[in-house]
């Protein structure tokens, strides 16, 4: 569904010019839960804006169900790393506020809002604003409004980076349950390893700026995932393997 | 003293130290006055003044004199309104368009707005639409700038966010961009009030057959310091009452800010 062939992206300012990216490729089936791991800093970011139609790749070209993007779109919903609610609308309102943009009649509009706010149970919230909520039901509320609009993707940029770790566990928990209940295709980001196995089927080492692939894992745990999980002594074996591909890096002589 | 930020006082302390202030100022006032320290002509007593805005409205034009000056506001406020909405909002938006229009409205925002009276007069002759213009050209360039700062201040996130849940660049304008800015512009409004009341003074003072200005430059003619000072009164009472208009109106309207609980 998502085809990303040989894109790079080349950034220049005054002084001189970063190279961002270079000639990734990868692609993601229906369905499928991909997890993007690297160091902070190597262009991770860049490349969702790239895939959101946010900013645009200097060379390569992304195609989303055959499609070439141009342009952010509504089948490709983002999640982002700093709380972007829109803090002059109450939780309802900003669930609602894709919705509020294609037009439905206002019961559709209510039943679906109502749905995501029983399943990230924000219920008691509807009517509250964004500031006086904590930074983990800001995210869920962030979770919610793109799921309400019912994107074909998910794209998520290490949105629990800035939780603590105990909200954190929760949140991951909570993402994995409503992926095996939603079935959404999701690609996140993280820097946190633990998270992307714990969280994926699929996990890309990605290494430092030049950001490209280093190298594929299919984790191999069994789904429903519960938090017991990351204890486990296979979780660990597999968490060392990926660790280690991340930390090896030939082309650095220092 | 102690900065606390985000210090909590309950009405009622707010309110206590409100009167105590006002009481301070009156005891200095009185002190001075009822004592004969200061001539009564200069500074007159505060129950001599108080008396003269009871004359003032009984017999006077006073209650024509304060609408003529605030419907002169209200109109030469919501015109500047009108032109600075859509030109800062548009300033904001494109950095062509500030190129284009932004040095020409920096340049008549340096102009002080008396300096345009004498050339008002003869466009516009004395009347509420010369008044009006002099507001405008007051007021206006500020504003506009003021409403650009606001709408380029939005977070850049906000807007993201909004395109990837499938906004237009109307939507963009319409549910972020405007939304986002409007405590801040709001903020402006209050404060451009204030400069409203100061031209319009002025315009009053210097050409015109109604109005509180007008008031103040007839009793001065005639010596009546008393007016003179119930004219200013009045003039301080109306701005306390716009502000605390739009103090009000801005926790009703913006509850989500952080400034509304203070």
């Amino acid at each position: 569904m998502l085809k990303v062939t040989n894109v790079s992206k080349v950034y220049t300012n005054e002084s001189r010019r970063v190279k961002a990216i270079e000639d990734l490729a990868l692609s993601i089936k229906e369905g499928e839960f991909v997890a993007m791991v690297g160091p902070s800093g190597c262009g991770k970011t860049t490349f969702l804006k790239v895939i959101a139609g946010l900013i645009s790749a200097s060379h390569g070209e992304v195609l989303f169900d055959g499609v070439k993007i141009i342009g952010p779109g509504k089948e490709r919903g983002m999640v982002f790393q700093g709380f972007t609610l829109f803090p002059w609308l109450t939780v309802r309102e900003n669930i609602g506020f894709g919705l509020e943009m294609q037009k439905l009649s206002r019961k559709k509009k209510n039943e679906i809002t109502n749905h995501y706010l029983a399943i990230t149970g924000l219920k008691d919230f509807s009517n509250a604003y964004p500031k006086s909520l904590s930074g983990g039901m800001q995210q869920r509320v962030a979770i919610a409004r793109t799921l309400a609009n019912n994107p074909k993707i998910l794209l998520m940029d290490e949105p629990f980076g800035s939780l603590d770790s105990q909200t954190r566990s929760q949140m991951q928990e909570f993402l994995t349950k409503l992926w095996e209940t939603e079935h959404k295709t999701i690609l996140f980001i993280t820097h946190d390893v633990r998270e992307a196995i714990f969280l994926a089927d699929k996990v890309y080492v990605l290494s430092e700026r030049p950001m490209h692939i280093k190298k594929v894992f299919t984790v191999p745990f069994s789904r429903p995932r519960k938090r017991a999980l990351k204890r486990s002594k296979e979780f660990f074996e597999f968490e060392g393997k990926v660790e280690l591909a991340l930390e090896n890096n030939p082309q650095r002589s220092s | 003293m102690t900065i606390r930020l985000y210090q909590k006082i309950s009405k009622i302390q707010y309110s206590a130290r409100v009167v105590l202030g006002l009481l301070i100022f009156l005891l200095g006032w009185s002190s001075v006055t009822y004592t004969g320290l200061v001539q009564s002509f200069f500074l007159p007593t505060p129950t001599a003044v108080f008396s003269s805005i009871v004359m003032l409205f009984m017999e006077g034009n006073l209650a024509s004199d304060i609408s003529t000056s605030i419907y002169r506001i209200l109109f030469g406020f919501l015109f500047s309104i009108a032109v600075a909405l859509p030109f800062g909002v548009a300033l904001g938006m494109s950095r062509k368009l500030e190129a284009l229009i932004e040095p020409p409205i920096a340049f008549i925002r340096y102009i002080p707005p008396s300096a345009f009276i004498p050339l008002a007069i003869i466009w516009f002759g004395i009347g509420d639409l010369q008044k009006v213009m002099i507001i405008f050209l007051g007021i206006a360039p500020y504003l506009t700038l003021l409403i650009t700062d606001a709408v380029i201040n939005t977070r850049r996130e906000l807007v993201e966010a909004a395109l990837t849940l499938g906004a237009t660049n109307k939507n963009i304008i319409m549910k972020v961009v405007l939304p986002h800015a409007f405590p801040s512009i709001w903020d402006s409004f209050r404060l451009m009030m204030g400069a409203a009341w100061t031209f319009v003074i002025i315009a009053e003072i210097v050409g015109a057959s109604s109005g509180l200005g007008h008031l103040m430059i007839e009793s001065q003619r005639f010596l009546r310091t008393d007016n003179i000072y119930a004219a200013i009164i009045i003039i301080g009472l109306l701005g306390l009452a716009t502000d605390y208009f739009f103090k009000i109106t801005y926790k009703i309207y913006f509850p989500w800010t952080e400034k509304s609980y203070a």
